[in-house]
């Protein structure tokens, strides 16, 4: 619950996280403005959605690859009205990625979230996922195997 | 006669009252240079921040040997890098990691887009940019130019950095190096770049 103003920028996160994990993304509305700003739009997600509508579609792709998917949080650190979350995302790949075909292989990644926020919601959102884990982890290497050709993730060609 | 000792018995009254005045100015001005010293203690112990702005200037300029000012010898790394073999720990394997990086990327530099301050951690989103002129991880330079994002975490003891996590674009790095061709096998010797990805 939130209990402070103090504390409510944390817990909004968590929830965020929770509702990722559970695939609830009808309650992205209330973590974000719809015009949030995405700083680190993800390579492996092509999309013409801007704002909350872009962040659910990043989301559902995730969710839909690893639809065991679940991220926690190691470490939070907040100031003023902004925070940024060490995140460990963990899951097992039974569903496409992008063009990428399932592997069935499960994956712990760690990544970083920084959250600005204005209010109670999330008004813009920059991040690193650790890709290189992510991928060396899935048994995809960078020289395009099988659905990986072309959709080499974390560069811009 | 008696006037004379009279106006010096006066005098004496007078400079012992400067006497005091200055005393009281003296006093006042060492309690006032003590609070002054204690803030600053109380500043140095709280600006995390500016020891952890230190920690980047320390890459940027390469003077690795300041670390001993900034980390714990026995510093835990929780995230040691992907693209690194060393049998080194805490404090020297920090030391190895970021020297190996400023030889590859001599011009390479950090520059903080946020950083956090909350209780004895600081969290750091950083951009980081450089020409590859140097070795790195067994490959010859491939004079490109990398622009990556990452963050850090760290964690204090007092006044030094005692544990350190982050993640950083490595893939995106490799990528922009033309270095993804076997993404396993950076420890394995020579590694063929790839140019296709």
């Amino acid at each position: 619950m939130d209990t402070t103003n103090n504390n409510s920028h944390k817990d909004k996160m968590k929830k965020f996280y929770e509702a990722f994990s559970a695939g609830n993304f009808n309650e992205f509305d209330n973590f974000m403005t719809s015009d949030v700003i995405e700083h680190s739009p993800d390579p492996a997600v092509k999309s013409d959605k801007t704002g909350a509508e872009y962040v659910k579609e990043i989301c559902r792709t995730y969710k839909n690859a690893f639809p065991d998917l679940k991220i926690e949080t190691q470490h939070m650190v907040e100031e003023g009205d902004n925070v940024i979350a060490h995140i460990k995302m963990t899951g097992t790949n039974t569903g496409q990625l992008g063009d990428m075909p399932a592997t069935n292989k499960r994956v712990e990644v760690e990544g970083f979230d920084m959250i600005a926020f204005k209010g109670d919601k999330a008004t813009e959102h920059w991040g690193v996922i650790d890709n290189l884990a992510l991928f060396k982890q899935l048994g995809i290497s960078g020289n395009a195997e099988g659905g990986a050709r072309g959709n080499a993730p974390g560069g811009n060609k | 006669m008696l006037k004379a000792e009279q106006g010096v018995m006066r005098l004496v009254e007078i400079s012992d009252t400067i006497g005091q005045y200055f005393i009281c100015l003296f006093l006042l001005s060492a309690k006032l240079f003590s609070i002054h010293k204690i803030f600053k203690t109380m500043n140095t112990t709280n600006s995390h921040k500016e020891l952890i702005k230190k920690y980047y200037d320390i890459f940027n300029n390469g003077n690795f040997e300041e670390y001993d000012n900034l980390l714990t010898k026995d510093i835990i790394e929780h995230n040691p890098d992907p693209n690194m073999q060393s049998d080194k720990k805490g404090l020297e394997y920090i030391r190895e990691v970021n020297s190996t990086y400023n030889k590859a990327f001599p011009d390479g530099k950090f520059e903080i887009q946020h950083i956090l301050e909350d209780g004895d951690k600081v969290a750091v989103h950083w951009k980081a940019k450089g020409n590859n002129t140097g070795e790195f991880g067994g490959q010859q330079a491939t004079n490109k130019n990398v622009e990556i994002e990452g963050f850090d975490m760290f964690c204090f003891d007092g006044n030094k950095i005692s544990e350190h996590w982050g993640v950083f674009d490595s893939l995106g790095m490799l990528t922009q190096l033309g270095l993804t061709g076997n993404g396993e096998s950076n420890s394995q010797g020579r590694n063929t770049p790839v140019g296709n990805v």
